[in-house]
């Protein structure tokens, strides 16, 4: 069952390919970006380590159960609500930048509404799913998706139109200052290990998460990832050219060729790795966010079934949809600058709560 | 054997060895001053000439010496001087009668072959291995399993569902060495949850009645009619079972992959059944995805193929007055409605139909405009690799499925399609076949239903 921690790494790393993450790394691009992402693949491994290595003490068990038998009810409550939300931040963050995708990308007559209800019921089925059923389900997904990854990968990196020069001047640029913002998007794509959060509880057996080398391995693939994430726009489109788009990833893809495939526009592949990925983010965040609200929520008797579940996914459902059609892309935009900006400050509460109760579990 | 002290203990854990098995048989007689016990399977063994022209004289006789002489001058029969527990539970195996007397031990070789009404598999062909299906006789069905399976773990139990209407035999098969307690406790309690004045009489049906409380679409319990199968399923802790009048068995628990795996397989060279069984997988891709493909390509992203082949697709498309979606979801009907007829139609008739419903409709079909060209291609593609999918049940589950994603291509394009298999396979990730697992990328060597104990 260990292997499937290093799913939950791995699916939240290709998220940030797919939100809002290149784009403000990109806008970053003459303010030290590259000290950013070392800052913050750095932060991102040391609260991982931590963070695994407390939940290794509680084996088999959830945050929401720990958390609220090590504290009292008036702290824990408030706290796991917030962690709730930020879990479905998550999600609802992916979702958002998914439908405006979707609309200019793929299909841009379908109307924004129905897009949202499309990919908002299936994320809300998959986050009923049972969490063993869903790690099953995310290994197949990221099975048919890893391939695809590599090849648009492999393609961008031997582009010959990839202007090397281009990404060269990006090094003067990382000088000792940093962003706030840059520093959580490049933090926040390692951030997979909070999941561990609900999944904790399939990982029973002896054994730990992470060693030395495997921290090392995770470390390096995220700061591949997020480097890859800025150098290949930065190098196809050039580091001012890549201002004008909104979404560097989709339109750098598409300037990709494939001359001996059936499908000739490299665009279309990573257009499927994206959607997978997508909803499989944003479901695995859902379903983490789902479980912790069905912890510290009251249980609602309808018919003498617990609705509460149904009622937290309708209003996921209804949060969605409706700022689906009010909100534009700059004010998503605003809203997700915001979220990672406060993942910082929240992710080292989170980690620090939880070594504080780990540690004096072994006191 | 002089002693009977070795007759009492060798008849005791005789008794032992094969308890839970409704077909062994154990009697006693006393005949003169003897004490004879046999020991048989009822359902591997011929015993009419046995008590017929042996035990029958002898028992009249009153003689032991007669019972002695009569079988020693049987074909088929020797005498032991020193029977061991494991010959003789060998010898019963193999639908041998093992008879102890005080002074005596032998084994009588009378097994009985049920051969005549045994027919030729017709719904899982294979090229090469064995070619004889289950008949309807659920005592013969027994046999070939011994037949194939000569370990006294197989355990052979009587089962009956509360109230059930017919009182059909039923009789769950698995090997007591290999298979998790659980699993038997939870099978058993399903069979007694089958539902009151409930009227089956197959397998297919009792299938039905245990996983009525979910509505699937996929199947979650196989189906077979090779006793190949079945004997390697219990070889891996499966449990089986065996309905009176069916030809067909049920496996529990049963995997997604288990319905893409045929028996020759295991015939075929190691290279050669790795291709057929992508071949399969390939099959299911096809026939599922491409009716909903072929919509979103042409009605929402041609864009996305090449020019010349978007050209050639919509120049064969320009004579047809619909959308597309209109025009595969005809041709679809029209292709089922064609397999339907033809699994009812008798054997001398079916070519027709198909040549008509083939060839002729479908190429009147073309010039007439109705349909573009590409679009025949489809749909024979789609039907063929349908059939591809070796175990009947799935590809019947699939031909719903295209359904599905091509009616959410319709309304979305192709996010529609995607989104319509991801969902497909959440879907059967969720599912479960008996508690276990029924769709995972790996299935480990040891499953959990093989692990005692550790069943959910």
């Amino acid at each position: 069952m260990r292997r499937y921690f290093y799913y939950l790494i791995l699916v939240n790393l290709f998220t940030n390919l797919v939100v809002y993450v290149p784009k403000i790394l990109i806008s970053h691009r003459y303010n030290g970006v590259l000290f950013s992402i070392l800052i913050g693949t750095l932060l991102g491994l040391f609260l991982m380590y931590l963070f695994t290595s407390s939940m290794e003490k509680f084996p088999g068990r959830t945050q929401a159960d720990i958390v609220s038998s090590h504290l009292p009810k008036w702290i824990s409550s408030p706290y796991l609500f917030l962690v709730a939300i930020l879990f479905f931040g998550t999600g609802y963050l992916i979702l958002n930048a998914f439908i405006e995708v979707s609309k200019r990308f793929i299909n841009p007559d379908m109307p924004n509404l129905v897009a949202a209800i499309l990919f908002t019921s299936f994320v809300i089925a998959g986050a009923a799913v049972k969490s063993d059923r869903l790690l099953y389900f995310l290994e197949i997904i990221l099975f048919f998706n890893l391939p695809l990854l590599l090849l648009v990968l492999v393609l961008a990196y031997i582009n010959p139109f990839l202007s090397w020069d281009s990404i060269r001047t990006l090094i003067p640029q990382a000088r000792f200052q940093i962003s706030w913002e840059s520093i959580g998007a490049s933090c926040y794509t390692l951030l997979g290990f909070f999941y561990l959060a609900t999944f904790n509880k399939f990982f029973s057996g002896k054994g730990s998460y992470l060693n030395w080398y495997r921290m090392i391995l995770i470390g390096l693939l995220g700061l591949s990832i997020v480097l890859t994430s800025i150098v290949i726009p930065v190098g196809v489109a050039g580091i001012d050219g890549i201002n004008s788009y909104v979404y560097p990833w989709i339109s750098t893809t598409d300037s990709l060729q494939m001359e001996y495939g059936i499908i000739e526009r490299v665009l279309f592949i990573f257009l499927f790795f994206h959607i997978c990925i997508s909803l499989i983010g944003a479901t695995v965040s859902w379903h983490v966010s789902l479980d912790i609200f069905k912890a510290i929520l009251p249980k609602i008797k309808f018919r003498q079934k617990n609705v509460t579940s149904y009622l937290v996914s309708f209003v996921f459902f209804v949060g969605v949809t409706t700022t689906s059609i009010t909100l534009n892309i700059h004010q998503q935009l605003q809203i997700a600058k915001v979220y990672y900006i406060s993942l910082i400050p929240a992710s080292i509460l989170s980690v620090a709560l939880m070594y504080w109760i780990a540690r004096r579990k072994r006191a | 054997m002089r002693n009977s002290n070795v007759k009492v203990k060798l008849n005791q854990r005789l008794q032992e060895s094969f308890k839970h098995n409704s077909d062994f048989i154990q009697k006693s007689y006393q005949i003169g001053s003897t004490n004879i016990d046999i020991f048989y399977l009822s359902t591997i063994t011929d015993t009419k000439m046995f008590y017929s022209d042996i035990i029958e004289p002898s028992v009249s006789q009153d003689s032991s010496k007669v019972f002695k002489n009569k079988l020693s001058a049987t074909e088929g029969f020797s005498f032991k001087e020193q029977p061991t527990i494991e010959a003789s539970v060998q010898d019963i195996l193999r639908g041998h009668m093992v008879i102890l007397s005080d002074q005596w031990a032998g084994v009588f070789d009378c097994t009985l072959y049920k051969t005549l009404p045994l027919t030729e598999t017709k719904v899982e062909k294979t090229i090469v291995g064995p070619q004889t299906g289950f008949s309807e006789d659920i005592d013969i069905n027994i046999n070939l399993i011994r037949h194939r399976y000569h370990n006294n773990g197989l355990k052979i139990k009587d089962v009956s569902p509360k109230d059930q209407t017919t009182k059909m035999r039923l009789k769950i098969l698995y090997d007591d060495n290999k298979v998790a307690p659980d699993l038997l406790d939870k099978l058993y309690e399903e069979m007694q949850s089958i539902q009151k004045d409930k009227f089956f009489q197959t397998a297919e049906e009792l299938n039905q009645r245990i996983i009525e409380k979910n509505k699937n679409i996929f199947p979650t319990i196989m189906i077979s009619e090779r006793p190949d199968r079945i004997a390697y399923n219990i070889y891996k802790g499966k449990v089986v079972v065996l309905v009176e009048g069916s030809p067909f068995a049920l496996i529990i628990p049963s995997t997604f992959m288990d319905f893409f795996s045929s028996m020759s397989d295991f015939y075929q060279p190691y290279w050669v059944s790795r291709f057929l069984k992508i071949l399969r997988y390939l099959g299911l891709a096809i026939s599922t995805t491409l009716p909903a493909a072929y919509v979103g390509f042409t009605s929402y992203n041609p864009e996305l193929f090449k020019v010349e082949l978007a050209l050639s697709i919509a120049g064969s498309r320009a004579p047809v007055p619909y959308p597309s979606f209109v025009e595969v979801f005809l041709m679809l009907i029209m292709m089922e409605m064609l397999t339907e007829a033809s699994i009812r139609l008798p054997k001398t008739i079916g070519p027709t139909a198909t040549t008509v419903g083939g060839l002729i409709l479908g190429q009147a079909a073309t010039e007439a405009g109705l349909v573009s060209n590409i679009m025949i291609i489809i749909v024979a593609s789609v039907a063929i690799s349908n059939f591809v999918i070796p175990i009947n049940q799935m590809s019947f589950a699939m031909r719903l499925e295209k359904y599905y994603l091509l009616l959410l291509t319709a309304v979305t394009g192709l996010i529609g399609l995607i989104v319509g298999l991801m969902s497909i396979i959440l879907y059967l990730t969720h599912l479960s076949s008996m508690g276990n697992p029924y769709f995972k990328l790996t299935f480990s060597e040891t499953p959990n239903y093989l692990k005692k104990g550790t069943y959910k």
